[in-house]
């Protein structure tokens, strides 16, 4: 799978990403050690803990989404991750896992995963359209043969929001 | 002359509840035991050496670990999913998926109307996918 991320996304993009579980722990780590931070929180402990993780590591692991919210209250204090910014952020980075998707790149119950997390904190937003029913009985095992409708609805998702499909030319 | 059809037996038989379903005892079978022991808080049932083979009894159901069978996938309901899943994640158990909404029972077929089925999934070290399952009530969700 390609890392979603190239640690351009501010911070509170990569929070948002690992609460809709868009992205892993792993995940985390890898932004931090390609993202160049501003001078605001450069200096962070937890930042600072999260540049020298071994992605490797469980314990590190395990401790990255603790790093990167104690980050983001010190430094964004005001920053709601349930709020309207937080939402549009969240339609930003599930469209790049969509996309993703259509490019082989992800199994189905990736993108369903999302779909309920998204759901919950977000209150049912239009944008992810009828993934709602295409993403019932989809669990680890669903093969992308078995949901060949999940990529119908995905396509539409992604035109209803203004994306146009990517393919992937190679 | 045709061959006669076979066209099965005039009484359906009795055929009951699971009984038995075969895991993948993997290349260390103490390992595998361990894990379910350690993680999943379920002890070997029985063990046979020679051949190589143990049970582990979840409810009526035994599971049975042995060489010559796939990698299977068992779901396993469980109570309290998500807290299980945040301490065993903070123990360094890698889940391969968290906590998740899988299907809504709007309609009752598998327990009362309006549950919904949670599933997050994490594998022994034999291979085998363990789903590990509990339905919330809307007021739950």
């Amino acid at each position: 799978m390609t890392p979603l991320l190239d640690g351009s996304e501010d911070p509170r993009k990569v929070l948002v990403a690992r609460e809709i579980e868009a992205i892993s722990n792993a995940d985390i780590i890898g932004w931090a050690g390609l993202h160049a931070a501003s001078l605001g929180y450069a200096d962070d402990l937890n930042y600072q803990q999260l540049v020298r993780s071994n992605p490797r590591n469980a314990v590190a692991l395990g401790k990255a989404h603790g790093h990167l919210k104690s980050l983001i209250a010190r430094q964004f204090p005001d920053f709601n991750d349930r709020s309207q910014q937080a939402s549009e952020m969240a339609r930003e980075v599930f469209l790049r896992r969509l996309r993703e998707y259509l490019q082989d790149d992800i199994a189905p119950f990736h993108v369903c995963r999302m779909v309920s997390h998204i759901e919950q904190t977000y209150e049912y937003p239009h944008w992810l359209g009828d993934l709602y029913n295409a993403c019932d009985w989809m669990d680890e095992r669903t093969t992308r043969e078995q949901a060949s409708h999940l990529g119908d609805v995905i396509k539409q998702v992604i035109a209803d929001n203004g994306e146009i499909p990517v393919h992937r030319s190679n | 002359m045709a061959r006669s059809q076979y066209t099965g037996p005039t009484e359906m038989p009795a055929i009951g509840a699971v009984r038995q379903v075969a895991l993948a005892a993997g290349r260390n079978l103490d390992s595998t035991l361990a894990f379910w022991r350690d993680v999943l808080g379920m002890s070997a049932h029985a063990r046979y050496d020679p051949p190589g083979i143990a049970f582990i009894m979840a409810g009526d159901v035994r599971l049975l670990f042995t060489d010559g069978v796939p990698a299977g996938t068992v779901y396993l309901d469980i109570a309290g999913l998500e807290a299980f899943h945040t301490d065993a994640k903070a123990s360094g158990v890698p889940f391969t998926a968290p906590p998740s909404l899988v299907h809504r029972d709007t309609e009752g077929t598998f327990g009362p109307a309006g549950e919904s089925e949670w599933m997050a999934f994490l594998k022994d070290p034999a291979g085998n996918t363990i789903g590990l399952v509990e339905r919330h009530t809307p007021q739950e969700e």
